[in-house]
């Protein structure tokens, strides 16, 4: 993905701006019932929320959590605001509550030894949208490595295996209030790292 | 959202950590099978968006009469005397021209005497009646184009109303119905004109008016294509119009699409009133670029 743009330096302020004029025209356009800008956002977020349902809860459960997240977009467009971040973050987030639902309500562990590798798309819409999100992600897997192992190891649980606060302190022999307290710390300090806090460049 | 209340999930808006989230599963991106997004569209094509209803026609010209009437109501004599651009009228005489269409109007609906001058001429139309109005005082006006308008309301509403007789107007082979979106969009453009000119509030036009003009506009555009350059060849396009009253059409018969043009409808509007240029519109296109302009330059036809 997104190899065009990886030799090139990536104007991080002005990709994120033209991206939310974007996601806002296409979803203005899914507002008036134009199905084929529901079809361009699906072929730029589609591998995202495919890969956190598939993380989640295997490739199978996540065929159906991608459905659902998309029709539920082209259903209720208005749920997303822009002002509270980008529609990339939007879908990952309902992708996120949806395979969480799905993953408790099932009683099943996570299902990570089912994923499939990574394979993202060979093409997307939005060429720098992508390469914006992949620097992103990139980097914070390197700040994600460099936090102090209690903080780590409390965001791997409760993002990657989807725990709650409890089984976190469960299974790292803590309190809840302290794991929930690495969680957040951890969580605070990769989106300082990244400049990607609240109102900076990626939200 | 079911996600417990002492979880991350549950935690990350509050906690202003949710793009730090989306960017940890960007990693994690895998392409789904290619039926999914089969699967996602054969869905969202079974599940059409609800959009404003249109009106009827006979509704649209009352609601965009009353919207004018309601305007003319609290002009002062300042108002009446400024100049309606992108007329030489005054606001006056941009009323008293009115009077004349809707007398014209009624005329083609079998009510009352059809205007002197040239039929084919909409600007040219009664000369001498706008001069003699502009001459007397603008309530009086106000009044005369109210009682024209009405008579036309009335008889929309009466038994044996007609709305796909024809109504051949200024040579354009318009049904009765058509007439009256024709009509209303011109009052619409007018309420706009009078708005700007006297710097009075704009007065916008519902959803649902919205869409029975911008429909109608579109839906005639295949049609106009040819009088604007007959070579150019119409094809299948999508237009979608956003915001309140807008939609999605797909025009030029079925097959793979030639074209795609995104704009605002209200903006649209505009460029079919010729008060925007096309190539002033905001928009976005797609494909065949030259048929794109082309249709743009034949939304205006109707406008005069």
């Amino acid at each position: 993905m997104c190899s065009r743009t990886r030799g090139r330096a990536l104007d991080f302020a002005a990709v994120f701006e033209t991206t939310v004029d974007w996601e806002q025209q296409l979803v203005a356009r899914i507002e008036v019932g134009d199905d084929a800008a529901l079809a361009t956002i699906y072929d730029q977020y589609g591998a995202l929320v495919h890969g956190i349902a598939s993380r989640l809860v295997g490739t199978d459960a996540a065929a159906d959590i991608c459905q659902e997240v998309f029709v539920a977009l082209w259903n209720q467009p208005d749920r997303w605001d822009p002002g509270r971040g980008s529609l990339r973050t939007f879908l990952a987030m309902i992708a996120r509550r949806r395979a969480i639902d799905h993953l408790r309500s099932s009683g099943r562990r996570t299902a990570n030894e089912q994923r499939a590798h990574r394979a993202a798309p060979a093409i997307v819409p939005n060429v720098d949208e992508a390469a914006l999100a992949l620097v992103a992600g990139d980097g914070i897997r390197v700040a994600l490595a460099a936090l102090p192992g209690p903080q780590r190891r409390a965001i791997e649980l409760a993002y990657f295996k989807g725990l709650t606060f409890r089984q976190v302190a469960e299974a790292t022999g803590s309190t809840e209030g302290t794991a929930k307290s690495r969680i957040r710390l951890g969580l605070r300090r990769l989106g300082e790292q990244l400049s990607i806090t609240d109102s900076v460049a990626w939200q | 959202m079911s996600a417990e209340e002492n979880d991350l999930d549950a935690r990350a808006a509050e906690w202003g950590v949710e793009p730090v989230l989306a960017a940890l599963a960007e990693a994690d991106a895998t392409s789904p099978p290619p039926s999914i997004r089969t699967v996602v569209l054969e869905r969202v094509a079974a599940t059409p968006r609800l959009l404003a209803e249109p009106l009827l026609p006979a509704d649209l010209y009352e609601s965009r009469v009353e919207a004018l009437r309601s305007l003319l109501a609290v002009l002062d004599n300042d108002d009446w005397h400024r100049q309606a651009a992108p007329y030489e009228w005054s606001v006056h005489g941009l009323v008293a021209h009115l009077l004349v269409i809707e007398r014209y109007s009624a005329a083609l609906l079998g009510l009352g005497e059809m205007p002197a001058g040239d039929t084919d001429d909409h600007l040219a139309l009664g000369r001498d009646v706008i001069a003699a109005e502009i001459g007397g005082s603008p309530l009086a006006t106000a009044q005369n184009w109210s009682h024209a308008a009405q008579a036309i309301i009335d008889h929309a509403r009466s038994k044996g109303f007609d709305p796909n007789a024809p109504m051949a107007m200024h040579g354009w082979p318009f049904s009765v119905s058509s007439g009256l979106v024709a009509r209303a969009f011109e009052l619409w453009t007018h309420v706009e004109d009078i708005c700007r000119a006297t710097s009075h509030g704009a007065i916008p036009a519902s959803s649902r008016e919205l869409r029975t003009m911008s429909s109608f506009s579109v839906s005639s555009l295949p049609f106009l294509l040819p009088s604007v350059d007959p070579e150019l060849v119409m094809a299948p396009t999508r237009v979608v119009l956003t915001g309140p009253g807008g939609g999605t059409f797909d025009i030029g018969g079925r097959g793979e699409r030639a074209a795609l043009v995104v704009a605002d409808v209200v903006d649209y509007c505009r460029v079919v009133a010729r008060r925007i240029e096309p190539t002033e519109l905001s928009r976005t296109v797609e494909g065949d670029t030259r048929l794109v302009s082309g249709l743009l330059e034949a939304s205006r036809a109707f406008a005069v």
